[in-house]
């Protein structure tokens, strides 16, 4: 297999679709668009980006693919981990989602000092609870907490 | 300019205290492998939004200076580069550290990195207000011609792939183009969902993409054991020895100078050509590699003289001289400033602050880099379970923070698995920041040009600044085919 072949093929693919469905957008009339209509700039850059791909793709011709080493379960396990607290996150609030986050994630990665776990997860939530909210007033999603923080910190 | 008259701008508090703290972090961030002083001020950036503007930029840009340094810390000590500036380190470096000489390596390190440091931000001083001045000749037409200098930079970036890194900056000028058209109102790639009509915020972007990328990265890899080397205490350069690499380090740091004025170009590339030029004209050619201190000298001068070299471009033409610096540009933007020519008259007290801060940044790291190089040291050792759960919770509260709004959560995570895959496949994040960052320059300007020239675009051809930096294009496209050609020739 050719390097590369696969990466470049879905820059290709998805560069062809984003250029097509650059035919969707509104029609200016010439007089407001004054000589580069909204679709110029896309169609450029998708122009290019394929014709770099290929290009890409003949220079590499003879070179074989390498064979890449398998994604470890772990970055699996990571992303849907993160994925999962970031949907909670609006609902269940922020300082819950981090301190699960903080908790679970030491021990996805391997770690097996539970207590120490536990307390590092409680800093950073409290870090975050005091730096970014009470110090800095940033106001996250409280989730299931609302009432609690607004009744005691503000 | 004015110089020493304005040095009260940091003597206050607020300041000295922000420029100190942002060192501090800087090298702490810096010795720390995977983490970089453009993913700490990409993960800082939405909380700066609380300082004076003169503050925020002058602590990113000392966070810069002391992230430069603190990869050399770690690349000695562990052979472990903190940072991809200080690769080149770690050839010399870690041999001497493991002959028992780690102290001698560090004070070079952290000596030769001040004196690259300054002698950069000597030239940033004189030469940034001299091409700022030239730059207000600059229209439309000579704005977008040195856009796409900047750009076809990109190819030459890394020697691996200067296809991809194209690609990677026009993926970033793509992503500059979701939202609705300023001109004409017409919305781009939003799919209908109203969050984008603004466009993608940058900060998420430069959050999935430095951080968030890297923490998926981190996830695949295994527990590295990093064995510390010990040493006793930080032992400076003697006299002779300083005499010895002065000129190695005066040549690096003109190298790195040099090469962090061109767009695009950063620590790593000034570090690497630093090393061989270093290698190239020593005395001790053949100690290179075995634990040469020149070569501790060399890199850690250019990359450092890179810092001051790369904010040249960045002030005075708002063009990123290295993915970092696109980063504080990124900074630049969410305070409302506009890095360029006009900066120059319009907001003299932010360059001076940038100026001193950068200054005084070189002088603490040199002192807490020498002090605290044991204690930095330490820092690398922390479990990576820690530490990277750590990372993403500043991912999290960082993309959100800025506009308080989950949509951006939404694009740090998307944007990270995008960073990882591209990743994956030989792509580096830095050339898509520079892409977004140039994303509305290069599209603007066509723009105005192409009504200033009323649609005539063989107009461009007769400006002569368009011309100079048309032909600048071509050879950094092209240089290097060229140049194998005619070897194949021979």
């Amino acid at each position: 297999m050719i390097k590369d072949i696969k990466i470049l093929s879905v820059i290709i693919i998805i560069s062809v679709a984003l250029f097509a469905y650059t035919f969707t957008f509104d029609e200016v009339p010439e007089i407001l668009a004054q000589g580069m209509q909204p679709t110029m700039m896309p169609r450029l850059i998708f122009s290019l980006i394929i014709f770099l791909s290929i290009f890409q793709l003949i220079q590499n011709k003879k070179l074989k693919a390498e064979t890449k080493e398998l994604i470890r379960r772990n970055a699996f396990v990571t992303f849907g981990y993160t994925l999962f607290i970031v949907l909670i996150a609006d609902k269940l609030g922020f300082f819950i989602s981090i301190f699960l986050y903080t908790l679970l994630m030491p021990i996805l990665w391997q770690r097996k000092d539970y207590v120490k776990i536990f307390l590092y997860s409680s800093v950073i939530t409290l870090f975050v609870f005091v730096f970014f909210t009470l110090v800095l007033q940033l106001k996250f999603p409280q989730g299931i907490l609302e009432d609690f923080i607004i009744r005691n910190f503000y | 300019m004015d110089f020493l008259s304005n040095i009260s701008l940091i003597l206050n508090y607020t300041t000295f205290g922000l420029i100190l703290g942002s060192t501090i972090v800087g090298v702490l961030i810096g010795a720390l492998p995977g983490l970089s002083s453009g993913m700490a001020i990409a993960l800082l950036l939405p909380f700066t939004i609380y300082l004076e503007p003169n503050q925020a930029i002058a602590a990113m840009a000392a966070l810069y200076c002391g992230g430069t340094f603190g990869g050399s810390i770690t690349a000695i000590l562990i052979n472990a580069p903190g940072a991809p500036p200080a690769a080149a380190t770690a050839f010399d470096g870690f041999p001497m550290a493991q002959k028992g000489e780690a102290g001698r390596a560090l004070g070079m390190a952290a000596v030769s990195s001040v004196v690259g440091g300054i002698l950069s931000l000597i030239v940033l001083i004189i030469f940034a207000p001299t091409l700022a001045r030239i730059a207000y000749k600059f229209g439309p037409p000579e704005y977008f011609a040195l856009a796409i200098f900047g750009l076809s930079m990109l190819a030459s970036i890394s020697s691996k792939s200067p296809v991809k890194n194209l690609i990677g900056g026009l993926i970033g000028l793509f992503v500059a183009t979701i939202g609705v058209h300023l001109t004409t109102g017409v919305s781009r790639f939003t799919f209908g969902v109203a969050e984008l009509f603004e466009g993608i915020s940058f900060v998420p972007v430069l959050i999935g993409l430095f951080a968030m990328s890297e923490i998926l990265v981190q996830a695949s890899k295994s527990e590295l054991l990093l064995e510390r080397i010990k040493f006793s205490a930080i032992k400076l350069p003697s006299l002779n020895e300083f005499k010895s690499c002065a000129k190695t380090i005066l040549r690096s740091s003109g190298i790195g100078t040099f090469i962090g004025i061109l767009p695009a170009e950063g620590g790593t590339v000034s570090a690497m050509i630093g090393y061989n030029e270093a290698r190239r004209w020593s005395k001790n050619k053949d100690n290179f590699g075995k634990g040469e201190i020149e070569g501790v000298a060399a890199p850690e001068s250019a990359n450092n003289a890179a810092t001051g070299g790369a904010m040249i471009p960045t002030l005075a033409l708002g063009i990123p001289g290295s993915a970092t610096t696109a980063v504080i540009l990124g900074g630049f933007q969410i305070h409302g400033l506009r890095a360029g020519p006009y900066l120059f008259e319009q907001q003299p007290d932010l360059l001076y602050t940038i100026f001193y801060g950068m200054l005084l940044a070189n002088f603490i790291f040199l002192i807490f880099g020498l002090l605290g190089a044991k204690i930095f040291s330490r820092i690398s050792l922390i479990p990576r379970g820690y530490l990277w759960p750590s990372v993403f919770v500043f991912c999290l509260v960082g993309s959100y923070g800025l506009s308080q709004s989950m949509v951006d959560v939404y694009i740090m995570l998307i944007s990270g698995v995008v960073g990882f895959f591209l990743r994956r496949y030989g792509f580096s994040p830095a050339p898509i920041i520079m892409g977004i960052v140039l994303g509305e320059l290069v599209e603007n300007s066509l723009a105005q040009s192409i009504i200033i020239f009323d649609q005539n675009i063989f107009m461009f051809f007769t400006r002569p600044i368009v011309l100079v930096f048309f032909a600048l294009t071509f050879l950094s496209l092209f240089y290097r085919p060229i140049k194998n050609l005619i070897m194949k020739g021979k």
